[in-house]
């Protein structure tokens, strides 16, 4: 027995040894692909670029060459890198406007070798695949959403016109004696059109107002904005804000906007908006509740841009509502229990 | 008929109506400002306008008001103003319930499919925004003529008009079954739902007009 000792000594140091080189190599195929992975996203997943550059961490791998040709959107492009052989791993990708054929060429491998290549280059495919879904999504999407603003500033626009040259009309041509029901008219319809102008433009505004901040009364923001729209509120608390106040006009516009939808699609359900406002060491906490509220069905979407709960908004108000809160150097976050009205709270900067 | 004709035939309208009410028009359109100008530029013309801002309030005040004569549609409505299902639903109740208003559709929803809707539906004219108040004027015009002509012959001669879209490949069964369900709804509604002067005016079997009924 103990002649076998030496033996047994060497396999076991064997199986070590044979274990530690397959961790190394296994280690220094992930550290690869990680590479490949970080490429792709400094390159920002753009399929043609990361095709371009994949070579070098591939060439670390141990693949002899690469060979691909990218139909991109119509144009075709073809590249190819080191020696090609007779032993390659190919894939063909293939999604909507954009196709791929590659040629990953590998040397006459066995065993494990074998493996840790496919094992690579299923990860590279994927990482390929990836960057055409990222690619078409982005296109789709972008597409979508400029026709769906589309839709809404081309009927505002139009409302707008059409306002404009019934007005000029008018103008032109009021029957003797009904020249002060024309100017009693004017004088209702253009404050309503010059709002109506203003919010069109910030729809299509993407900035921040740039005037200046200055202490604003919160509760008659709240009253004001109320007003416009018919909407009751019962407010609990006062306080000042240090914030622009077209942006606050903006921001309590889209909070409230979600109540008066919900009241359209419900004609029966009048909300009772409840508002209280506390006072925190550095800003001023508002909670903002419908009692006749339901609960949210979409805690998830309600940030979301252009997702709207009937698919019938344009989807950015609230959206909006959050960047403006946030670059007025505040928080806008949303309560929603399951069994419950959601509450919205907005924390907001006080004057120094 | 062309334009010369119409307005003389608006004009006889008039007239007749001088003596009587005012034609009723209803303006459903969810925008303050143009609801207020367009009621102007209406009632600048002598027409009496009811105005509604959503499909809701538009029904209601169909429901009370039986005279109106025409309806100036805004096929965008809350709470959807971006689309035009609620205007079509407007459309879709006026010929449903068989209220004599001839409906404009004046919108700025996609000119092309919104007006093949809407006309599927049983709109009687249709406008895009912008459009001038020349073009809605005439447009009322010849919705208030048509509702005239046809109270005219209903009340004159008995001659109702039915509004059918029929398929060709369903045949003619089916367009069949369709005008007799309308003839009998619209003569139900003409007596009040009073079964037996219905059948008597159909020449039918109170039986039969209770199968309708159902």
């Amino acid at each position: 027995m103990a002649n076998l000792y030496p033996y047994l000594i060497l396999i076991g140091i064997s199986i070590i040894l044979a274990t530690s080189w397959l961790l190394g190599q296994a280690r220094r195929r992930a550290r690869i692909t990680n590479e490949l992975v970080s490429l792709n996203e400094e390159l920002g997943f753009d399929l043609p670029d990361f095709l371009r550059h994949c070579w070098a961490p591939l060439q670390k791998a141990g693949f002899k060459g690469i060979s691909w040709q990218l139909d991109w959107f119509g144009s075709t492009i073809s590249h190819s890198e080191g020696t090609k052989g007779e032993v390659f791993i190919d894939r063909s990708l293939d999604i909507d406007d954009i196709s791929l054929s590659v040629h990953l060429y590998d040397g006459k491998r066995r065993f494990e070798q074998r493996y840790f290549s496919n094992v690579l280059s299923e990860s590279f495919f994927l990482l390929l695949y990836t960057d055409m879904w990222v690619k078409l999504g982005t296109v789709q999407g972008a597409f979508a959403q400029t026709a769906k603003m589309n839709v809404f500033l081309q009927h505002d626009m139009k409302n707008i016109v059409q306002l404009i040259s019934l007005v000029a009309e008018q103008l032109e041509s009021t029957p003797a004696g009904k020249e002060e029901k024309l100017l009693s008219s004017l004088r209702t319809v253009m404050p309503t059109l010059r709002e109506r102008s203003e919010r069109f433009l910030n729809t299509l505004s993407t900035q921040t107002p740039t005037d200046p901040v200055q202490p604003v009364n919160l509760c008659e923001a709240f009253h004001k904005t109320a007003d416009i729209h018919d909407l009751e509120i019962e407010i609990s608390g006062e306080g000042q804000v240090l914030v622009n106040q077209q942006s606050l006009n903006s921001i309590c516009d889209n909070l409230f906007g979600n109540y008066i939808d919900e009241t359209r699609r419900n004609p029966g359900s009048q909300p009772i908006i409840q508002i209280v406002i506390e006072d925190n060491e550095n800003d001023l906490e508002v909670k903002i509740r419908d009692e006749n509220g339901r609960p949210c069905l979409w805690p998830e979407r309600l940030f979301e841009p252009f997702w709207s709960e009937k698919g019938d908004g344009l989807g950015i108000g609230l959206y909006h509502a959050r960047q403006l809160v946030t670059g007025a150097g505040g928080n806008l976050r949303a309560l929603t229990p399951s069994d419950d009205a959601m509450t919205f709270v907005v924390n907001l900067p006080k004057p120094l | 008929m062309n334009e010369k004709e119409l307005e003389n035939s608006a004009t006889e309208d008039s007239s007749d109506i001088g003596s009587e009410e005012p034609i009723r028009i209803l303006l459903v359109e969810d925008d303050p400002a143009l609801r207020l100008v367009m009621r102007n530029v209406l009632e600048n013309h002598d027409y009496h306008v009811q105005e509604a801002d959503s499909r809701v309030v538009a029904e209601a005040i169909l429901k009370d008001d039986t005279s109106i004569a025409a309806i100036v549609l805004d096929l965008g409505l809350p709470p959807s103003p971006h689309t035009t299902a609620e205007g079509l639903a407007v459309i879709r109740s006026v010929v449903e319930k068989l209220y004599p208003a001839k409906i404009v559709v004046l919108t700025g929803q996609d000119e092309e499919s919104s007006a093949l809707a809407a006309i599927k539906e049983g709109a009687f004219d249709f406008l895009s925004k912008p459009s001038k108040s020349e073009d809605i004027l005439n447009a009322v015009q010849r919705a208030v003529l048509f509702y005239r002509k046809e109270r005219t012959l209903s009340e004159e001669e008995g001659l109702t008009r039915l509004q059918i879209n029929a398929k060709v490949a369903d045949g003619l069964k089916a367009v069949r079954e369709d005008a007799e369900e309308k003839l009998v709804r619209h003569v139900l509604k003409d007596t009040k739902f009073n079964v037996y002067q219905s059948a008597a005016r159909l020449g039918l079997k109170r039986e039969s007009i209770y199968y309708f009924l159902k």
